[in-house]
């Protein structure tokens, strides 16, 4: 099949399904409701359908999307196909800064508006932290090493891990349970103001991200050669990493932590359609939602009618992925 | 005119560079030999504008080559570096697209500039393949192809850090020829070579480093002798004359 026509029928059947996916996911619930009840249902039936798991089908269909996008981007920063916000610690950075916040400010000083709008703002700088962090320490001169970074990211994630554990140990009861359920991903507290969080940062920097694909392309080629190729690598790896540290923060902020999105959805899309990042971003956005929105799906039903934690069926799903990709690659090296 | 004044670099306290004065003419093809660590390829990166010179500085056309902007520089000067990290399963065609980064916005090369280029280097029939499964010649040369797509009418400079890098003796030639051809045509090329025989037979100069200096600047007649080049070297190397071309050997 030639190129072209593997991206267009790429295209078709993410958009196909997608709906398709929204309407079951809409409609599939602790309590399965008719078709009909979308236009004529009850006013019980309305609340559940738009008030819970409408706002919900979206946060996890955005969060999918972003975490995806960004996934695909700091691949191509870090040169770095196993590159993944969560490995590299740059989610378990925004991850501590959040539940710093959760159990140091908002359990003392009570949780009013302007304290829960903190805690997007703690893990985007506890992300941006981590990256910036993560840069100085993995980079050298022929730029950033795979097996430096994923050290970097593996001491990262213990200390994250460590600041955790003792903030949940100084943390009451409430608190504590509430952090638990947010760490392993809990989307059921979706709400419509986290919809509107997470569209305003999609359609904000979703864009910005897709406009710089071209200049990841030629940074694949080295930094050193990218630049003698045009692009001001500084000015685009500086702004990318804000980009990607406000996204993850955002994400996990919302939703709390979700693995392996960022890793293995771009890494399916490049193998239907090869590495072009101006394909692989935008698509890398709809797939990260679709794959989402069906964990969503198993993680509701898989235990009915309790749910799992969604970030559960991620790790499920995206550990044994990652093995296999590692082997692989493993593999492919010693082949040649 | 590409000229080194008075050229100091030193990174990780050692002196790669100490006292470079080099003048690259606008026309012509230009080699510089040298031992390994010789500073060969920290030359190349200072004039293509990577290095930062802590003392003296890079002139092109008599502007300090750090204030021009990247885009610019990207249009004056095509360079290719020895060490290419790509690592991503790109097929060839995109590899060498890639090229057109900034000429794409700027001058819009006709469309066939990257079939041309693909055809100059023989990879045209490896252009739907992946990159990462190619032998090291096979990518080097996807790499030259890229290089000649950045090539458009406003490119002042080539530079070329070891281009015939695991290139077949057969693909050497179509390189050197065709650099040749861009020399001649008003295109200044710098170029790191090793095979002396190559460089004597296609070069119109030749610079000797050995230890981050310059040892000597001139045609390959005056620089390419057995003397000097058995002390820089530190190996016995003789010259013979054979068909009409010149032939290094130990």
């Amino acid at each position: 099949m030639s190129n072209a026509r593997v991206k267009a029928s790429f295209w078709i059947v993410v958009l196909m399904l997608l709906p398709l996916m929204m309407l079951l996911s809409l409609l599939n619930g602790s309590s399965a409701l008719p078709l009909t009840d979308l236009w004529e249902g009850s006013d019980l039936t309305h609340r559940i359908l738009y008030e819970l798991r409408l706002p919900r089908i979206l946060v996890v269909m955005l969060c999918g999307g972003l975490l995806a996008i960004s996934g695909a981007v700091v691949q191509a920063l870090f040169r770095n196909p196993l590159a993944d916000p969560g490995l590299i610690g740059v989610a378990g950075g925004a991850a501590l800064a959040a539940v710093t916040w959760q159990v140091v400010v908002s359990a003392t000083l009570g949780a009013g508006v302007w304290l829960s709008a903190g805690m997007p703002l703690a893990a985007f700088l506890g992300g941006m932290l981590v990256t910036f962090l993560v840069i100085r320490i993995a980079r050298n001169a022929s730029g950033i090493s795979s097996l430096m970074l994923l050290l970097t990211g593996i001491a990262i994630n213990t200390i994250a891990g460590a600041g955790i554990a003792g903030l949940k140990y100084l943390s009451d009861s409430m608190t504590l349970r509430q952090v638990t359920f947010w760490l392993m991903g809990n989307v059921q507290a979706a709400s419509w103001w986290a919809v509107l969080l997470l569209l305003i940062v999609s359609i904000v920097f979703v864009p910005v991200l897709v406009r710089h694909a071209a200049a990841l392309n030629i940074l694949l080629l080295g930094e050193q050669q990218a630049l003698l190729l045009g692009v001001d690598v500084e000015k685009t790896q500086r702004r990318l990493v804000v980009i990607t540290a406000l996204i993850v923060g955002a994400v996990v902020s919302m939703v709390g932590l979700i693995g392996f999105v960022g890793l293995v959805v771009p890494h399916l899309v490049r193998l239907i359609n090869g590495p072009d990042n101006r394909f692989l971003l935008p698509m890398s956005f709809l797939s990260g939602a679709l794959l989402l929105l069906i964990a969503d799906l198993v993680a509701r039903n898989v235990a009915a009618p309790a749910e799992l934690p969604i970030g559960l069926i991620t790790a499920l799903i995206g550990g044994p992925v990652f093995l296999f990709m590692i082997s692989y690659r493993q593999r492919e090296r010693g082949a040649c | 005119m590409l000229k080194a004044e008075s050229l100091v670099v030193s990174r990780y306290g050692s002196t790669l560079l100490n006292d470079i004065n080099l003048d690259i003419k606008p026309q012509g093809l230009h080699v510089i030999l040298g031992p390994n660590g010789a500073g060969k390829s920290s030359l190349l990166k200072a004039l293509a504008g990577l290095l930062k010179a802590d003392v003296g500085k890079v002139l092109l056309d008599t502007v300090d080559i750090q204030n021009i902007g990247i885009s610019e520089r990207s249009l004056s000067l095509s360079v290719l570096l020895q060490e290419q990290p790509l690592d991503f399963s790109f097929q060839v065609e995109e590899v060498v697209s890639m090229g057109a980064y900034i000429a794409d916005k700027a001058l819009q090369p006709p469309d066939n500039a990257i079939v041309d280029a693909m055809k100059v280097m023989d990879v045209m029939h490896l252009a739907k393949r992946d990159y990462t499964t190619l032998s090291g010649g096979e990518k080097q040369r996807t790499h030259l192809a890229r290089l000649l797509v950045q090539v458009t009418r406003k490119t002042a400079y080539v530079m070329l850090d070891e281009p015939l890098k695991a290139i077949d003796l057969k693909h050497q030639i179509t390189v050197m020829q065709h650099l040749k051809q861009m020399a001649d045509e008003g295109t200044g090329v710098l170029l790191i070579v090793h095979d002396l025989s190559l460089a004597a037979q296609f070069a119109d100069t030749v610079t000797l480093m050995d230890k981050g200096k310059i040892v000597q600047t001139g045609s390959p007649d005056e620089v390419m002798q057995p003397e000097i080049l058995s002390s820089v070297f530190q190996t016995q190397i003789n010259k013979t004359e054979a068909l009409g071309q010149t032939l290094f050997f130990t």
